[in-house]
């Protein structure tokens, strides 16, 4: 998983490496760009254009018959009914796309949350961090310290929430970068990134324990070792909204209106069937 | 409003179901459906019955009527079916033949429909943009029987009934345009052809011939669409073509308009959608078949004339606008063209028989399939649907049937002998089929507009006028197309189109010089005289029956429209390619030596129609205008006085079963 979320995040930083200091309005819409233009392609090969087309045909010819034959009660009620048919004939017919596409998407929706759902820290800004284990612990008793490099400033000592195995410090971003903490749990050393940019970049809220599931859902970082009883190490970062005349809208809702949009604006000229 | 629709919708329907009780009440039948199969012969259809050959015919005639039908002057399909449709003679529906002639240029028109350019355009740079829609008008008069029915509130459903483009707008009802709707280049029917071969380089008739060249193993060409009407110099709209061979499989890809698909020899394509983009981002779209008619030695290709797209279409061709689309979306695309067979391809040579059968038995499906459907969901009122299968078929291989035809002369028949035959087995299997969807309460006629006989020897009308002293060339002894060398002041009388003679009258043509009143009268009556009666210079046979005076044939206020005379040939004459094209030669009489061997334009009582109906009727003689008043009285509807047919059904009383009520 390591060196496959490796590649994946080196790859996305590809992309994303022309925007890193434009507006992420700009990145947002040449990804939706890309990202339609890749389902419908997958789209055009793995799914049954001709079943579509025809089942879309039959569709729009049982809504017709409900404009034509509208004194016909009987009829427009089995026209109501070929038009749920169909339906679902076109819904097996879009089925197989849609499984091919469900992982490359939740990939891609994976990445775009690690750059657009969060922003880094600015100078001057609070950063909450905290360490959760993954059992109980008497947290009061042990002995637990954060060691912060230079550009960030702890602020607070360990606040120990034993209800919820956690504790959490405050720190001070004093300037920008990309910085290493070091949280002491007795003899073991654990490491967590912090970022703070102005940047469109790549973060990563958690470091979490290693297990595939974890791993996948946050790929920035490398998993924490396996027989530590910590269960994540989380950066609480601002969440990102784009702006839209002064409305703040969620960069998932922006991605699904846009590449949807593109995606049927261009279906045209790829000659897909959707 | 939508709010306000959907709540008075209960209220709406509720209304219409008690005035369409109302409607119907007043009718004999719960529906009546009317199969046309344009042509069938009623002789032949006898003959097979009696052979036991035709089992759901023979069941029809035996619960019900079989008779001759009588057809009209002259037994013209336009004419005959206008006559159907309207329930009047041609003086009354103006419509006397394919063409009509205008009296100032001495030029052909359809008969029908008029398609002109937008009267108002506005002059950008190299466009012309329209300001209005184009000018269509159809020339037929008077009013189908089925406007009256759908006035009165019964629903009609009219699929493919010849002479009804431009679509009339019904007020309750579904009608799918048929003959004279035109191809996207605005012709009646131009196929494209495609040849490696130069010694095929000529003139093709309702065709155009493309050269091309192969490279390597690719072919790049192109397809020619409609002119632009949207430009000043209204150039030809081309769509490239680029046709990759692989001469191991002897199997074609082709790419055109962004589609991709491979054909081998012999094989139809599905229909092909072309978009035609004049400029200003508009779309104009057609649909087409393509198909190889030789690999080697040389590389041959023909495609369809490209038909206006029934889910896009170009020009109305169905009313309600969204029927075609309807039809099209559920049952997939169709041809629209008006003669869709391509009869002509077939005559050029471009197609072989077989080719041309697969084509007219796929467009026959199409109807077949859309008038199966209409069965299933108009379960009340008037269906009507038209089959030319019958027509095209009996047309091109009349001369199977027709041992020793001048175009069978040393040659053998490509495809099976009993061609004909099994399309009368196949119509028979269609009625089955009907006749398995109607219930007690419904009334099924089954007509055709004539019957058919072989055509063997051409007679040109304009050489015997020539001959004869009563035509004129302006230099040397024979005119090309369209009278183009026609001395028009010399000239007492010219024929135009399949069976009509018009004398040059003064004050009607141009150049008339034949003075109306004793003169013309004189003239026609001279004319009647030496040709009825006509004789085979070749084999003594007589050629022409009879010459007919159109003023004591026809009579309504369109007369003035009609030819003089109509000529009733004899079996096996008719009026030569040459004559029909107004080209005027030292030849009067010649052998037919195209495909197009068997035909109907001829002495209207040597071709009768059919009549078959599942009920007894009042007469042994039906006429094909009784049709439309029967119809009328079918569903209680007053029929017009103006109306020259008269209803063939006697009704004691109300037949619908309680069942039907």
């Amino acid at each position: 998983m390591g060196s496959f979320n490796f590649l994946i995040n080196r790859l996305f930083d590809g992309i994303f490496y022309l925007f890193i200091s434009l507006n992420p309005w700009v990145a947002m819409v040449v990804v939706c760009l890309l990202t339609g233009i890749f389902m419908l392609l997958i789209f055009r090969y793995t799914s049954n254009q001709k079943g579509i087309r025809q089942a879309k045909d039959k569709i729009k010819a049982h809504f017709l018959e409900l404009r034509l034959f509208k004194e016909d009660f009987s009829l427009m009620m089995r026209a109501q009914g070929k038009i749920l048919r169909y339906n679902l004939i076109y819904m097996k017919h879009s089925l197989k796309p849609m499984l091919i596409m469900i992982l490359p998407l939740v990939i891609v929706l994976i990445q775009f949350n690690f750059r657009f759902g969060f922003r880094p820290f600015k100078a001057n800004e609070e950063v909450i961090v905290g360490i959760t284990f993954s059992e109980p612990l008497p947290l009061q008793a042990m002995d637990i310290s954060l060691e912060a490099p230079e550009g960030l400033e702890v602020e607070t000592p360990p606040l120990r929430i034993n209800s919820l195995h956690e504790v959490d410090w405050r720190l001070l971003a004093k300037e920008a970068g990309n910085y290493i903490l070091k949280v002491h749990v007795g003899e073991e050393l654990f490491t967590k990134m912090v970022t703070v940019s102005d940047e469109l970049c790549q973060l990563s809220p958690r470091r979490v324990s290693r297990s595939f599931f974890q791993e996948f859902l946050y790929p920035s970082e490398p998993p924490l070792p396996s027989n530590s009883p910590v269960c994540y190490i989380e950066v609480k970062y601002p969440t990102r909204h784009l702006n839209l005349g002064g409305w703040n809208i969620h960069w998932l809702i922006v991605f699904f209106v846009l590449s949807i949009a593109i995606g049927f604006a261009l279906k045209g000229m790829f000659k897909v069937e959707i | 409003m939508a709010f306000f629709s959907l709540v008075s919708w209960p209220f709406r329907f509720l209304f219409r179901s008690v005035r369409r009780k109302k409607v119907y009440a007043r009718g004999k039948f719960n529906r009546l459906v009317i199969i046309g199969l344009d042509g069938l012969d009623p002789s032949l259809t006898e003959q097979m019955m009696s052979q036991g050959e035709l089992p759901n015919f023979s069941r029809l005639k035996k619960e019900g009527t079989f008779t001759q039908l009588k057809t009209t002057f002259p037994a013209i399909s336009p004419v005959a079916w206008s006559s159907f449709l309207t329930g009047v003679n041609p003086a009354r529906h103006n419509i006397y033949d394919f063409l009509s002639r205008d009296p100032k240029t001495y030029l052909p028109d359809l008969s029908s429909a008029r398609i002109g350019r937008p009267s108002r355009t506005l002059p950008l740079g190299k466009y012309l943009i329209p300001l209005s829609k184009p000018e269509i008008t159809l020339l037929r008069k008077s009013k189908p029987f089925w406007n009256i029915l759908a006035d009165q509130g019964v629903f009609s459903t009219i699929l493919r009934v010849p002479i009804t483009f431009p679509p009339e707008r019904l007020s309750r009802g579904f009608l799918l345009s048929a003959m004279c709707i035109p191809d996207l280049r605005g012709s009646q029917g131009t196929f494209s052809f495609y040849s490696t071969d130069s010694k095929r380089v000529g003139k093709y008739t309702a065709g155009v011939l493309i050269p091309i060249v192969i490279n390597g193993n690719k072919i790049n060409t192109f397809i020619t669409g409609p002119a632009n009407s949207l430009t000043k110099e209204s150039e030809e709209l081309k769509l490239s073509l680029t046709v990759t061979l692989n001469q191991k499989k002897e199997e074609a890809l082709f790419q055109v308009a962004g589609q991709r698909f491979s054909l081998s020899q012999g094989q139809y394509s599905d229909w092909v959608r072309l978009t035609f983009k004049p400029g200003l981002g508009l779309k104009v779209r057609g649909i087409c078949r393509f198909l190889i008619t030789q690999f080697s030695p040389h590389f041959e290709l023909y495609i369809t004339p490209i038909n206006i797209d029934p889910q896009k279409p170009a020009l109305p061709i169905s009313h309600p606008f969204i029927y075609s689309v309807y039809l099209s979306k559920l049952l997939g695309n169709y041809a629209t063209l008006g003669l869709p067979e391509d009869t002509w391809a077939l005559n050029e040579g471009v197609i072989d028989d077989r080719s041309f059968l697969e084509q007219t038995y796929l467009i026959y499906e199409e109807r077949r399939k859309m008038l199966l459907n209409t069965l299933e969901k108009a379960r009340r009122g008037l269906v009507v649907c038209v089959f030319d299968t019958t027509d095209r078929i009996q047309h091109m291989f009349w001369r199977y049937m027709d041992h020793g035809h001048p175009a069978m002369r040393g040659k053998s028949p490509e495809v099976d002998e009993g061609v004909i035959e099994e399309l009368y087995r196949r119509m028979d299997l269609l009625i089955g089929e009907i006749m398995g969807r109607i219930g007690e309460d419904d009334l099924l006629i089954v007509v055709s507009d004539h019957g058919f006989k072989p055509f063997r020897r051409g007679v040109n009308l304009n050489s015997w006028l020539y001959a004869n002293g009563y035509l004129s060339l302006k230099n040397g002894k024979e005119s090309r197309e369209w009278f183009r060398d026609v001395d028009w002041n010399k000239t007492r009388a010219y024929a135009l189109g399949l069976g009509g003679i018009y004398l040059n009258l003064q004050g009607r043509e141009s150049q008339g010089v034949v003075q109306p009143g004793s003169e013309a009268q004189h003239l026609k009556e001279e004319l009647i005289r030496k040709l009825s009666g006509l004789k085979d210079e070749k084999n003594g046979k007589v050629a022409i029956n009879e010459v007919f005076d159109a003023s004591s044939l026809y009579s309504g206020p369109y007369l003035h429209n009609a030819p003089d005379m109509i000529v009733g040939y004899n079996e096996g004459y008719r009026a030569s390619w040459d004559g029909v094209t107004g080209k005027v030669n030292q030849t009067v009489f010649d052998d037919n030596m195209k495909k197009w061997s068997g035909d109907h334009c001829i002495d209207p009582r040597l071709v009768p129609g059919v009549f078959f109906c599942n009920r007894k009727i009042k007469t042994s003689e039906p006429k094909l205008i009784d049709i439309a008043p029967t119809a009328l009285d079918v569903f209680g509807v007053a029929i017009p006085r103006y109306m020259d047919g008269k209803s063939l059904m006697d009704f004691p009383d109300k037949i619908k079963s309680s069942k039907g009520k």
